[in-house]
């Protein structure tokens, strides 16, 4: 799939955030962005607008980024969850994979991060 | 590091005041280290040598260097690794106080002897954080608090991020413990896991908007979103979002050096803001840090 063509949910409680990466997402050429500003509106975001890959905060209020993955994943076995945290320790790393994150990636998000992420999707 | 401690330390002796010092860091950040204050930092020359070469320059037309090698008080070597460190951070505060007229060439001699005989960090390439460490202890009297390790490192990570992510333009001001702290406005997130803790920043208007305006710019690598965001005019959700982020940002990197370091798991909650509100400082303690802005207050309690 062409990075033009791609529909990309960001979901992150912080506004700053969700600003920075729709400018990023748009600089990189995607699509179409979309966001939802806790866990819960994320899940209902992803059923609603199947996007094509998901950026995730892991803290966020009403429901955890990782409960959110999880969710997702039951709805959609093939989504594409890219977890997002400023908690970068093995064992976040570790939970976020065993819930079927498909990258993880530290905080601050850099260019070069949404680069390596489409390089993963483009294989 | 070094201008955050030795700052501290002028306005715990009552050698400038906390205005004296907020205009000179404004004025650091457009200063330039001078031969005579790097020289004096060093060791390499007396105030009173300085005073001496400077009357010399009044009468011929050389550079200060030239004249104090003439003069017998530095080698060539001296100038040219004297004028190598000329950006050298240890100094400026030194040299803003000096140009504002604060303290005159031998008073800053003075007092910056004083304080590298009694501090343990002295900004040169042998003080490490062991140093740091054991500076901060004596700062907040932490020597008998039992979470005295969890706080000086949540402090001195705190410290580095702030001069990494948001300006080196801030000293040491105080503390609170064991009483109320008025906020105006403050936002905070708890550290979970393997142990509990309480995060917060709270300030003024000026504090939450240099704050925001300096993290969304430096934490944007792209140079048209930087440009775009400028400063901000007053404290709205944006605001505090960018300033919630910066604590976010503190307390992740805390959580992986606490993992690596301690084998301590951490996670966070989401960071919540309040306007106009008391906190107790129950435990722990608030961190107040004199910006070129205005004041800042860090708050860490452990639960």
């Amino acid at each position: 799939m062409k990075i033009s063509e791609l529909k990309v949910l960001v979901c992150d409680d912080s506004i700053l955030i969700r600003k920075k990466m729709n400018d990023l997402l748009k600089k990189a050429g995607v699509a179409e962005v979309i966001e939802a500003n806790d866990g819960m509106q994320s899940v209902e975001m992803y059923k609603e607008h199947k996007p094509d890959i998901v950026f995730m905060d892991i803290v966020m209020p009403l429901k955890t980024g990782l409960d959110a993955l999880k969710e997702i994943k039951a709805f959609d076995a093939d989504a594409k969850v890219v977890m997002v945290s400023t908690i970068g320790t093995q064992a976040h790393l570790v939970d976020a994979i065993k819930a079927g994150a498909f990258e993880f990636l530290q905080k601050p998000i850099k260019a070069e991060d949404i680069v390596k992420v489409f390089d993963k999707i483009k294989g | 590091m070094f201008t955050q401690l030795f700052g501290h330390f002028l306005l715990n002796r009552n050698i400038i005041t906390a205005e004296q010092l907020r205009v000179a860091l404004e004025a650091k950040n457009i200063t330039k280290a001078r031969l005579g204050a790097l020289a004096i930092e060093a060791g390499l020359m007396t105030a009173s040598q300085v005073d001496l070469v400077h009357e010399e320059q009044k009468r011929v037309d050389k550079r200060i260097g030239d004249i104090a090698i003439a003069m017998g008080f530095l080698t060539e070597q001296d100038v040219e690794e004297l004028l190598a460190k000329q950006k050298n951070a240890n100094v400026l505060l030194g040299q803003a106080l000096i140009d504002l007229g604060y303290l005159t060439n031998k008073q800053f001699e003075d007092v910056i002897n004083e304080y590298k005989e009694i501090a343990s960090f002295k900004g040169d390439s042998a003080s490490g954080d062991k140093a740091l460490a054991k500076d901060i202890t004596t700062i907040f009297d932490l020597e008998y608090d039992p979470d005295k390790d969890f706080y000086v490192d949540y402090i001195l990570l705190l410290t580095k991020n702030l001069i990494r992510f948001i300006g080196d333009d801030f000293v040491i001001a105080g503390c609170t413990k064991k009483s109320d702290l008025e906020c105006e406005y403050i936002t905070s997130q708890e550290l979970t896991g393997d142990m509990t803790a309480y995060s917060a920043i709270a300030g003024g208007d000026a504090a939450f908007i240099n704050i925001a305006s300096r993290y969304a710019v430096d934490s944007s690598d792209d140079e048209d979103t930087a440009e775009e965001y400028g400063l901000f005019d007053a404290v709205d959700e944006f605001v505090e979002a960018c300033v919630g982020e910066f604590l976010n940002l503190q307390n992740g990197l805390f959580a992986v050096n606490m993992s690596n370091n301690s084998n301590v798991e951490l996670d966070l909650t989401p960071q919540t803001v309040e306007r106009s509100t008391k906190v107790n400082i129950s435990s722990g303690l608030a961190v107040t840090l004199q910006f070129s802005f205005g004041k800042v207050d860090f708050i860490i309690m452990r639960k």
